[in-house]
């Protein structure tokens, strides 16, 4: 019976074309012929014409759902069956390393402040990410260029070590240090066996829901080390140190929003780790404001097969200069990953989680009534992802 | 080109007097503002580039039409952000007013002929925390009274008084008095007596039908022109026809509204016939360039001395109170609903205005409300020259801010919480003997109000540097941006 039930919810369903190759089971969204030892979601763009001589059309799926219960301290609570990714996508890689890739995602018609939108606050599609990208491969060297809503080479680099995406996004990317995707360039060399990457990108600044507002540009410079690789359980283990440099602007006024960066993640098939620390010079829209984010995360397969155990910490100082000023959200919980002996699936996980955020006297957004804010929450929420390869 | 120079020098001569924390908030406060009229510069970027004229006209102009700056700076480490003592989960969830300040105080007729004073503009109103209106009135009383030129001590008097006003009222009401009712001549000073008799006098002559219809045999229609000439590059009031979009959509809203009346069934149906509209322009400030018709009805009678002069007014979104909007944070189907419940809420009852109303056009709310005479709003400007005359006095100023503390009071408390039951016992519980809220919020208003007096001079500055839209670029190539021809006053 569950299976069938499963089944539908593997959004590759639709695309069992004749041609249609199913994809090996492994985690969203990396390139489906990533070699099996790879031990990281290496991104298609590194990986699109390597280990195979054909042209390559893949479509794929991903829904985050879930239902969460939370109970503020304040004595009250508030329960909600909700979805914070819906996306379909796809993508197109020649065995030159040429691609496009065409990323749709489910928002909420709503504006944070709007009472009115598309009837009422209907889940309405938008673009997320629409590339392009030309990659040249000279012996040990890859030369990556892209242009279009690219995604941010910050975030995908810490994703690839962070394997509980579904349960929650980094502070990095839901603290609005960084962006998923913006319009704009990008350059990437890639080396020494994907042990060192450099990136450089230039973007508008305002992200994939706002246009131009300014003359400014977004200029971001993105440095990634492996520079210990050892084999653990038959699987390299990779610990990469990276650090980031932005100078950025915001909005009409062209408000600061610089930006820098270092983290320190471990990837593994069976074990994810990482830190990492961002600061801003600008923020929310102020030239004069500084804050202080930090992601803490860890994550191992208890039973490699189905069951893992995860935990994730974040804090947000808005002003640092204020110790009384920080909100801190623990999560932590359990996943199983239900689909794997279903063929077709990329994946098919539950977590079940406790999250419990904590606010800090002079934080935000009442300050000197932290009750209002602090809360525990119950989460039980469902990863589904699936891909059909076309190769011809 | 003299004037583009001009602007150019008078933007560097401020912007040379502007110290290092203006030069950090210029782009923030530029964002806020534009951000916050967006939709209104995409639309009508003329009608709101006269609206920042307007607000660039009087430090209190600037008030009223910058809650988002407000709101703003509660949210977010600044000069805004100051803790609370007298907080708690519940009292951050309360129907607030949003915008509560002097000129949003104004006279209804209850339905049995006496008049009150009561708040009468919700636009602003949504969940969330009390002790943010308490501050929003006392800074507007601040500068209201700098604006009608109180001295330093009249002013802080004014402000003590708003103040005193609403823990009193809490006080009174948690120990089981009856909600304040603001009636005249019964002790609530010479500007609430005087604004009650006149909305007695002017209601009952139904002088708004005198001043925005005619009648032409025996038939009321809408009379279309100026009624008081433009000052300083915006309209002050001015009515002109409907175009036929506009026509097309008032015939829409008026086909629906009369369901949302709290009894519609009390009127007959050829109350409802359709006699004619006009646009008003040049009023408000912060809501000055949204959609603003006048509709003539017939009302209850086929005689046109009854016939009702209908209000019907565009409701955009609200400032943006973010994450100060607790769960659900859409407890309102849509901005119309939004606003009249809270005004039903707040005055008690839907007998201050049994045609008030609301009517939703995706994406569009529009409020509906009789336009009629017994309600007239209180006037700064009214009350300075009383001052300058000598018919009144500081205290009768004071006096005055304190009624408005009370009502802000009064409607705290008979609102309900998210979770249910009215918000004046978890209210009075939290402010104790006052005291200690009292001085809170005016070390909070020594704080801020240097802000606020920087963030108008600081906007005056970016509206010389970055032109009538403060620099937005989509909509500032649109449009010749030259305000409208004048007409001759009536």
């Amino acid at each position: 019976m569950i299976r069938p039930a499963l089944a539908l919810l593997a959004l590759c369903a639709p695309f069992s074309a004749p041609h249609a190759q199913p994809t090996e089971p492994q985690p969203f969204p990396d390139e489906a012929a990533a070699p099996p030892a790879d031990p990281g979601n290496r991104p298609f763009w590194l990986v699109n014409g390597r280990g195979h001589q054909a042209q390559r059309f893949i479509v794929e799926g991903q829904v985050f759902a879930g239902y969460r219960h939370t109970a503020y301290e304040a004595d009250d609570a508030f329960s909600e069956f909700y979805s914070d990714r819906m996306e379909l996508g796809a993508r197109f890689g020649a065995d030159t390393g040429t691609g496009v890739e065409l990323r749709l995602e489910a928002v909420r018609a709503l504006s944070p402040r709007s009472l009115t939108g598309v009837d009422g606050d209907s889940l309405v599609f938008r673009a997320r990410r629409a590339w392009g990208h030309l990659r040249t491969d000279a012996g040990p060297v890859a030369l990556l260029f892209g242009a279009g809503l690219i995604p941010d080479l910050w975030i995908n680099a810490l994703e690839q070590h962070f394997h509980q995406r579904g349960a929650a996004p980094l502070l990095t990317e839901r603290g609005q240090f960084f962006n998923h995707s913006d319009l704009g360039a990008l350059a990437l060399l890639n080396t020494w066996d994907d042990r060192l990457e450099l990136a450089l990108w230039v973007t508008n600044g305002e992200g994939r829901s706002e246009r131009e507002q300014n003359t400014g540009k977004d200029l971001s410079l993105r440095l990634s080390v492996t520079p210990l690789r050892l084999p653990v359980h038959g699987a390299p283990l990779d610990v990469r140190a990276h650090g980031l440099y932005r100078q950025g602007s915001q909005g009409v006024g062209k408000a600061r929003n610089d930006r820098v960066a270092a983290a320190l993640t471990v990837g593994h098939t069976h074990y994810g780790l990482g830190a990492a620390l961002y600061l801003a010079d600008g923020y929310d829209g102020r030239s004069e404001q500084k804050a202080r984010g930090l992601d803490l995360w860890a994550d191992a397969r208890l039973y490699p097969d189905w069951l893992g155990a995860m935990a994730h910490l974040t804090q947000l100082t808005v002003d640092p200069d204020d110790t009384a000023a920080t909100t801190t959200r623990l999560s932590t919980g359990l996943f199983a990953d239900l689909a794997r002996p279903v063929p077709g699936l990329g994946r098919l996980r539950l977590y079940a989680l406790y999250e419990r955020d904590t606010v800090d006297a002079a934080a935000a957004p009442f300050p000197g009534i932290p009750e209002a804010a602090n809360a525990q929450r119950v989460v039980l929420k469902l990863e589904a992802s699936g891909a059909a390869r076309f190769d011809f | 080109m003299a004037a583009g120079a001009t602007g150019l020098l008078a933007a560097a001569l401020l912007l040379a007097c502007a110290d290092a924390d203006d030069v950090a908030r210029g782009p923030w406060l530029q964002q806020v503002l534009v951000a916050d009229n967006r939709p209104l510069a995409e639309r009508d970027p003329a009608q709101t580039a006269e609206k920042y004229r307007k607000m660039a006209s009087s430090p209190y102009a600037f008030f009223r039409a910058t809650l988002s700056v407000f709101l703003g700076d509660a949210r977010r480490p600044g000069p805004g952000f100051w803790p609370t003592a007298f907080g708690s989960g519940p009292a951050t969830r309360v129907l607030a007013l949003g915008d509560p300040h002097l000129e949003n105080f104004g006279s209804f007729e209850n339905g049995l002929g006496v008049h009150t004073l009561e708040i009468n503009d919700f636009d602003g109103a949504t969940f969330g925390p009390y002790h943010l209106d308490v501050r929003r009135l006392a800074l507007g009383v601040h500068v209201g009274a700098d604006q009608i030129g109180l001295s330093a001590a009249d002013r802080d008097a004014a402000v003590q008084a708003a103040l005193d006003g609403y823990v009193a009222e809490l006080q009174s009401e948690s120990a089981g008095a009856p909600p304040v009712a603001v009636t005249p001549q019964a002790g609530f000073g010479a500007v609430v007596d005087d604004l009650l008799r006149r909305a007695a006098r002017d209601g009952e002559a139904r002088e708004e039908l005198d001043e925005y219809t005619r009648v032409v045999d025996g038939t009321r229609v809408p009379w279309y022109g100026v009624l008081e000439d433009p000052v300083g590059g915006y309209t002050r009031d001015e009515l002109v026809p409907l175009t036929a979009a506009e026509q097309a959509l008032l015939a829409e809203i008026l086909a629906a509204w009369p369901r949302s009346l709290a009894d519609p069934r009390r009127f007959p149906a050829n109350a409802f016939a359709f006699k004619g509209a006009s646009r008003r322009l040049g009023a408000g400030i912060s809501s000055y360039p949204v959609l603003r018709f006048y509709a003539i009805l017939e009302g209850p009678s086929a005689d046109p001395a009854d016939d009702w002069l209908l209000e019907i007014k565009e409701l955009p979104e609200p400032a943006a109170y973010g994450d100060l909007a607790p769960w659900p944070q859409r407890p309102f189907r849509d901005n119309g609903e939004r606003a009249v419940l809270a005004q039903r809420t707040w005055q008690g009852s839907a007998q201050a205005d049994p045609l008030l109303g609301h009517v939703t056009i995706a994406p569009m709310a529009f409020r509906v409300r009789h336009r009629t005479k017994h309600q007239k709003g209180v006037d700064l400007a009214r009350i300075a020259e009383k001052l300058a005359e000598g018919d009144w006095a500081p205290a009768d100023v004071a006096e005055f801010a304190g009624v408005a503390g009370r009502l802000l009071a009064r409607g705290h408390g008979q609102s309900p919480t998210l979770r249910g039951g009215p918000a004046a016992p978890a209210l009075a519980a939290l402010l104790g003997d006052g005291q200690g809220f009292i001085a809170e919020t005016r070390t909070w208003l020594a704080h801020y109000d240097p802000r606020f007096d920087a963030d108008y001079r600081l906007f005056q500055a970016l509206l010389a540097e970055h032109g009538p839209l403060l620099g937005y670029r989509r909509a500032r190539d649109l449009v010749g941006l030259t305000p409208r021809a004048p007409e001759p006053a009536r």
